[in-house]
């Protein structure tokens, strides 16, 4: 079970700004990770920017899982799991990283940021803590206060969009994806292999 | 066997590493006891974090076999006529022997082998009680996992592989010691009976594990109790004696796995679990409880 990146967003009002991410792109080939890494933010802040405030959801796309936090102060997080990793950790992760974010991070900064400009630095320790779910977590068995019957769940990223809209146009139009790896996704389109990568 | 462990983390149920690495024991490690276990105790941390890996689960499957099969052959040896024949004690895994074993244990297993004179040795004790123990040590990391990460039907699937052959070796073993006399294994008889009172209870966790000792004491608790192994309607006085003590770590059984799949549906959360569990119940009703 992985956990592959994690990432705090902003959800302004017509898209979402990233504030800042930690990635653990060991388990994919050294030549694929800048591209894996470009998919991952892109996922990120789309899924963020289709989630409604005070809502969580966890989206499957392929082998991965999107869990998703928006709070209802616009602050929200993204963690991409594999399948296995147990839902329940994951949006504890989520929780902990929002409150201690907003803990030390002014909120005037949240709609403007990016992570050049954002002083939180315990994002990465987070990811690595939480590659064992147990050791992280002390996994009681009776979460109180998270109500698993409240997470949407959807099955394609397809779900979250807007009717008559394709993923294939938000891919193009998207600054988080450089030439390379929107061409990239073109491919890997057309074999209909479905970018291994996203 | 590096690189088994190296493709097998690449992708997930990799059946050629996983066949591979088990080709590597056949022919590089056959019977070694020693390698048997240290695999079972490494992969521990591996299957722990790859729960939905069929592959590494059959590989577990593998190691419980072949550990049993080494087992049960050295435990056999010591009943043969010819002793000599039988000298696998060295291979014998050694959780110490115990020295002043009740004479109880050595008597059932004389006689129970009629043609040899000689008293049952310190490696026949740790062979008898080790298999037992490997059992519940797998059934309890299943339930641990089952527990933790709920919805992965291959762990169901791993405890219903565990428990066949548990459930099989079992009924071997006690025919081969000579028509159910269960005088080996009075403890399972006594915990069987005890749990059967206690229907909803989930399995026990197993802390600090002392398997030989607990045996111990039971065998002399039970000594006018030799009773064939538990189908029969529970000894009233039996699960008076049980009350008493703390709860002992037992060997799976039918009542104690319908008892955690009680538990299980109980604190459910997760649909896929759900599922799982109803369906391992209806294994249980249909394929063990004839």
């Amino acid at each position: 079970m992985k956990l592959y990146s994690l990432s705090v967003l902003h959800k302004g009002a017509t898209k979402s700004n990233l504030l800042k991410s930690a990635y653990d792109l060991s388990s994919f080939s050294f030549f694929q990770r800048s591209s894996v890494q470009e998919f991952m933010t892109f996922t990120s802040a789309l899924i963020v920017e289709r989630s409604a405030h005070g809502s969580r959801a966890s989206v499957k796309e392929q082998e991965y899982l999107c869990h998703v936090y928006v709070r209802n102060d616009s602050l929200s997080a993204v963690v991409i799991a594999d399948s296995e990793y147990p839902q329940r950790v994951a949006f504890t992760l989520l929780d902990k990283v929002l409150e201690e974010f907003s803990r030390q991070v002014e909120s005037i900064d949240w709609p403007s940021g990016n992570p050049d400009t954002i002083n939180y630095k315990a994002l990465d320790i987070h990811l690595a803590k939480y590659q064992n779910p147990r050791e992280a977590d002390a996994m009681t068995k009776v979460q109180a206060e998270l109500d698993e019957t409240k997470i949407i769940l959807h099955n394609t990223m397809e779900s979250l969009l807007d009717r008559g809209e394709k993923l294939d146009d938000l891919v193009q139009k998207s600054e988080h994806l450089g030439n390379q790896s929107k061409a990239f996704y073109k491919t890997a389109r057309k074999q209909n292999s479905c970018c291994e990568v996203m | 066997m590096k690189v088994c462990t190296d493709a097998a983390s690449r992708y997930p149920s990799n059946y050629n590493a996983w066949s591979h690495r088990i080709w590597v024991l056949q022919n590089m490690a056959q019977g070694n006891l020693k390698v048997l276990h240290d695999e079972l105790s490494s992969m521990r941390e591996w299957v722990s974090m790859h729960v939905s890996d069929h592959s590494g689960f059959h590989y577990r499957q593998f190691l419980l076999k072949a550990l049993v099969r080494e087992l049960s052959q050295s435990m056999h040896h010591h009943h043969a006529p010819w002793p000599s024949l039988g000298s696998s004690s060295p291979r014998s895994p050694s959780p110490d022997p115990q020295p002043g074993h009740p004479p109880h244990q050595a008597n059932g297993e004389a006689t129970a082998a009629a043609p040899c004179p000689s008293p049952a040795t310190p490696e026949d004790q740790s062979s008898v009680a080790a298999v037992p123990q490997l059992f519940h040590q797998e059934m309890e990391l299943c339930t641990d996992l089952i527990q933790s990460f709920p919805g992965h039907e291959t762990l169901w699937c791993h405890r219903r592989h565990i428990f066949y052959l548990w459930h099989h070796w079992r009924r071997d073993h006690d025919h081969h010691e000579g028509q159910g006399r269960g005088s080996e294994f009075p403890q399972l008889n006594h915990t069987d009976d005890g749990l059967s009172r206690h229907p909803h209870t989930a399995s026990p966790r197993g802390v600090g594990l002392d398997r030989v000792e607990s045996r111990n004491g039971q065998a002399q608790e039970g000594q006018n109790a030799m009773e064939v192994d538990g189908v029969g309607v529970p000894d009233p006085r039996d699960t008076k004696r049980l009350k008493r003590g703390p709860p002992d770590p037992c060997p799976p059984a039918l009542p104690s796995e319908h008892g955690f799949v009680a538990s299980v549906l109980d604190g459910c959360r997760s649909p896929e679990q759900g599922c799982f569990a109803l369906a391992y119940r209806k294994w249980l009703d249909s394929v063990i409880g004839q």
